[in-house]
């Protein structure tokens, strides 16, 4: 799943490039937002933190 | 600060972020270490900033633009410092080798405390935002700008690859041992 947040970055870049960037910056935060629930996914997992 | 010599800046910082992502890449097939899942979530985070700066780049310095390179290194900076905490204490063990002393999450919380530092600072100029229009052309002109923004699209779309080999299309394993898509798709031949 994490390789779908490069895409959605991608994707906000294009959007930017072709002057979208309202729908860019929509896409840009909606993007953070899945990136934070994956960091808080990632950084309590037991396989993470046991070491 | 002129508005070009602003663009000129950015570009270099774009290419500086591009730098620290291909280092990541380097390290990852020459040594063939897999990056783990929160090492993922930091290239995440300079893609992240790349976007806030690509803005600069396609269409002027604005604060706005600035703002979101200062909330996804914010992002990226938090996602090092867990890693770093994860490691701190002492026989906790590492992950990766060192890089002149020092590990991956270490050098990418110093990077992205660096891309904190440049936009601040950046920030300070406003003759920057002078004569910036919608109807300036892409790039305002600047090939290096030009090469910048390219350059991370293509590292933003290898890291997409890449990660998807390595994770698969669900959760990444961690830490990650082999490229998970490659060996299903071998175990499925």
């Amino acid at each position: 799943m994490i390789a779908l947040l490069f895409v959605l970055f991608i994707a906000t870049m294009g959007l930017n490039y072709f002057n979208i960037t309202k729908a860019g910056n929509a896409l840009f935060f909606v993007t953070l937002a899945i990136c934070i629930y994956w960091l808080k996914f990632h950084a309590t997992t037991p396989l993470t933190i046991q070491l | 600060m002129t508005p070009e010599l602003s663009r000129t800046l950015n570009a270099i910082g774009m290419l500086a972020v591009s730098l620290v992502l291909a280092l990541a890449f380097f390290y990852q097939l020459v040594l063939y270490e897999l990056p783990c899942p929160l090492c993922l979530l930091q290239r995440v985070g300079f893609v992240a900033v790349g976007v806030g700066l690509g803005l600069n780049l396609l269409y002027g310095a604005r604060p706005q633009h600035y703002a979101i390179v200062l909330i996804a290194a914010l992002y990226g900076g938090s996602v090092s410092i867990r890693q770093i905490l994860l490691h701190i204490v002492p026989g906790t063990g590492h992950y990766g080798s060192p890089v002149l002393g020092l590990h991956y999450y270490t050098w990418a919380g110093i990077a992205f405390f660096l891309v904190l530092l440049g936009t601040s600072i950046m920030l300070l100029f406003e003759r920057q935002y002078v004569g910036s229009s919608d109807h300036e052309p892409r790039f305002g002109g600047n090939t290096l700008a030009k090469i910048a923004f390219f350059v991370m699209l293509a590292l933003a779309v290898l890291n997409a690859g890449s990660t998807l080999l390595e994770c698969g299309p669900g959760i990444c394993a961690d830490p990650p041992t082999s490229y998970k898509l490659i060996d299903e798709l071998d175990a499925g031949n």
